[in-house]
Parts: structure tokens; C-alpha cells; sequence
């Protein structure tokens, strides 16, 4: 998916932005897993785990595909 | 907007990460040239020396990088969360100093230790092969989003030292001290690595003095070298870091513990970033000091 990405990229397609499938599902994937809510509060649905454990999952997936992973830094 | 900083940094590390791997991989895989010491025949490129030294380059400077990013998100958290207010401003502050280090040196030294990967795969590299131009590639952006190293370097020169008089960064500069210090009671085997951090804390406060001065007197001059300090500060905490997990791995295996080869590794990487990265510190730190009176002269 990384070098899917790399070759593919974002589609601008009658004013809208098209990513390529494999990271509309991963992300897909990822929110129904809860990964985005890992660091908000308990109080508005997160799991309240600290900006340092959030670090440590965001390293592995900037490490795996920094693209998709700014998914999760934009959202 | 330090959440989305300290991330954008560790994005640098986490690319070379990636890149280094597959460039242990290629290394270890692909034979070209002899060791004269060892015979006439090709030796996979991992044996030699320089294709060693930029591994090693890559290795010392992604685990410094990551570790300061950790640091700074501690920090965060604590900001947050620390029992007093007081302990939560005091973090606050840390965060302040950390933030534009973590995002501005990582992601500059980044630049240059993403391409070693590149360099280690030759031409295969180079004509995409094995796929680590793109980390190259995605690398370049971190210096220019989510504030330019110049806005990095500004923050931290104009803005957090210009507003605390310095404070928040003699704190940081007290905690390597007492990194230091435990160094200077630690293993003869890791003395050295607290030599090197003394020298290098030292030369940083002399600087750090030198700025501070100059916030008061003559702000311009802080613009033309606003970027060299950063630079500094990260080189040194980064040494900082790296210092920790030294004194860290090294009380580990006098504890007896059992991941000698983790461990063993760890401290050789600490000893490979105080003999061959740390020393840059000392260029910023001569630039700093020159006040950069010859850069006005340049004309373009």
C-alpha cells in the first residue's frame, strides 16, 4: 500500500479528492479498531491512554506508511 | 499544535527507520569488494567500513531522535496531568523548549540519514528498486510543514527564550548536568560517554549565554542564527538521550539482566553518537558565536 500510494497518489476528480482504495479501507480498519480515540479523554469516547503511548503507535505506523498515517494526524 | 509537532518529528525518525532496514538488508545481501585484510575475495557490503559507518550514522541518529520525541511527548502529558499546577506549567514550559527541537532538528537530520539509505543501495537505490527514495521523498516535507525548521528555529530563539528570560531551557540544561553526574559515578566502560555530554552541556551554556545576551541587546543578530542554535540543541540533547540509555542499558546488565545482546548494542550505539554525531554541535555552536556578521555582506 505504501508504494501504491507513492505511484498512485490523491486523484482530484470533479472537485473531489480520490485516495487510492487499500487506504480508504485501512483507515476504515483502523477507526472500527479505535486507534484515532487511543489519547482523547474517556469522557468523550477515548481510551484516555497518554500522548506518550499514542507516540509509540503513531511511530509504527509512520514507520509502515507515513502517508496513511497522516490520516490520523489530520483528522 | 506541540501534539502535531512532536508527530511531524517523530515522522523523520519512523523514515528512517524504514529506510535503514531495508538498507541492512541490501548491505547484508549484496557482494562488491574485497577486504584487503581478509583476502581477494568480495565480501557482502555490510563488512565495510563505510557502508558500516553510514548504518551507524542512521542507527544512532534514529534512536536519538525518537528517544527526544518521547521526551517531549512525557512532557506533554505531564502538562497536562502533572498533580500541582505548578509541576504542570513547569512541564508546560518544557514542552515549549522540547517541541521546536524535537520537529525542527529531527526533522533536518533526517535529510541527510534518510539518504544514506539511498547511498548504501547504489544505483538499485537510486532508480527505485528498493523503494528508498521514496522514504528520501517523504522526508523532504518534514522540514517545510507544520512550520518550516526557520519557524521552528524562531519559535524556540525569539519566542520561548525571549519570553521565561531563559529558564525553561537552564532547566533542560540541568537535567543533562545530572545526566552528567550519574555518568561521572557509572562503569569506567561508559565514562567516556559522560565526558563527551560534560564537554558538549558545557559549550551549549556557554552559547546559551551568549544568546540570552543578545535577546536583550540585539535581536536581529538572533534571526541569523537562530537556526544553528536549534541545531545545537538538538545535537546535544539528542547526546543527552542517548547518555541516558547508556547509563540505563549499562545499570541493566550490572543487574544481571538478560538481554546482554540488546543491551550490549545500546551502549555501543551511545558510544557511536558521542564519537561521531555529537561533534557537529561544536560547528553550530561556532557559528552561533560568530554573530553572523559576514552573512549580511553576502550578496545573491
Amino acid at each position: 500500500m505504501n508504494s501504491l500510494g507513492d505511484q498512485q497518489g490523491m486523484q482530484l476528480v470533479d472537485s473531489n479528492v480520490i485516495a487510492p482504495d487499500p487506504f480508504v479501507t485501512a483507515y476504515q480498519q483502523m477507526v472500527e479498531s479505535g486507534w484515532p480515540a487511543l489519547s482523547f479523554p474517556e469522557s468523550e469516547g477515548g481510551f484516555g491512554f497518554p500522548e506518550l503511548v499514542e507516540l509509540a503507535m503513531v511511530e509504527m505506523m509512520q514507520t509502515a506508511n507515513v502517508a496513511f498515517s497522516m490520516c490520523h494526524l489530520l483528522a | 499544535m506541540n501534539h502535531a509537532r512532536i508527530q511531524v518529528g517523530m515522522q523523520g525518525a519512523a523514515l528512517v527507520e524504514r529506510a535503514y532496514q531495508i538498507a541492512v538488508s541490501y548491505a547484508e545481501g549484496r557482494v562488491q569488494g574485497a577486504i584487503r585484510s581478509r583476502g581477494k575475495n568480495p565480501v557482502a557490503i555490510i563488512h565495510h567500513a563505510d557502508v558500516r559507518r553510514m548504518l551507524a550514522l542512521m542507527k544512532a541518529g534514529k534512536d536519538a531522535m525518537k528517544a527526544l520525541g518521547y521526551v517531549a511527548a512525557a512532557a506533554l502529558d505531564l502538562s497536562d496531568h502533572a498533580g500541582s499546577e505548578q509541576e504542570r506549567a513547569e512541564y508546560s514550559a518544557r514542552v515549549g523548549i522540547l517541541t521546536p527541537i524535537v520537529k525542527g532538528w529531527n526533522a533536518e537530520f533526517s535529510q541527510e540519514l534518510v539518504q544514506l539509505a539511498v547511498q548504501i543501495d547504489g544505483g538499485m537505490g537510486y532508480l527505485e528498486e528498493t523503494g528508498v527514495t521514496q522514504f528520501m521523498r517523504d522526508a523532504r516535507v518534514t522540514t517545510i510543514y507544520e512550520g518550516t525548521s526557520a519557524m521552528q528555529a524562531e519559535d524556540l530563539v525569539g519566542r520561548k527564550l525571549l519570553s521565561d528570560g531563559g529558564e525553561a531551557y537552564l532547566v533542560e540544561l540541568d537535567e543533562m548536568r545530572v545526566v552528567v553526574s550519574e555518568l561521572a559515578l557509572a562503569d569506567n566502560s561508559i565514562k567516556p560517554i559522560g565526558a563527551a555530554l560534560s564537554a558538549a552541556v558545557d559549550q551549549l551554556a556557554e552559547v546559551f549565554a551568549w544568546i540570552i545576551v543578545h535577546n536583550a541587546s540585539d535581536a536581529e543578530v538572533l534571526e541569523v542564527v537562530a537556526f544553528d542554535f536549534m541545531m545545537l540543541s538538538g545535537y546535544v540533547a539528542g547526546g543527552w538521550q542517548m547518555s541516558r540509555a547508556a547509563l540505563i542499558a549499562s545499570h541493566k546488565m550490572i543487574d544481571g539482566n538478560d538481554d546482554v545482546e540488546y543491551l550490549a548494542d545500546k551502549l555501543a550505539t551511545s558510544h557511536f553518537y558521542m564519537e561521531y554525531i555529537l561533534p557537529r554541535a561544536q560547528s553550530h555552536a561556532s557559528i552561533v558565536l560568530s554573530s553572523g556578521g559576514s552573512l549580511a555582506q553576502v550578496r545573491h
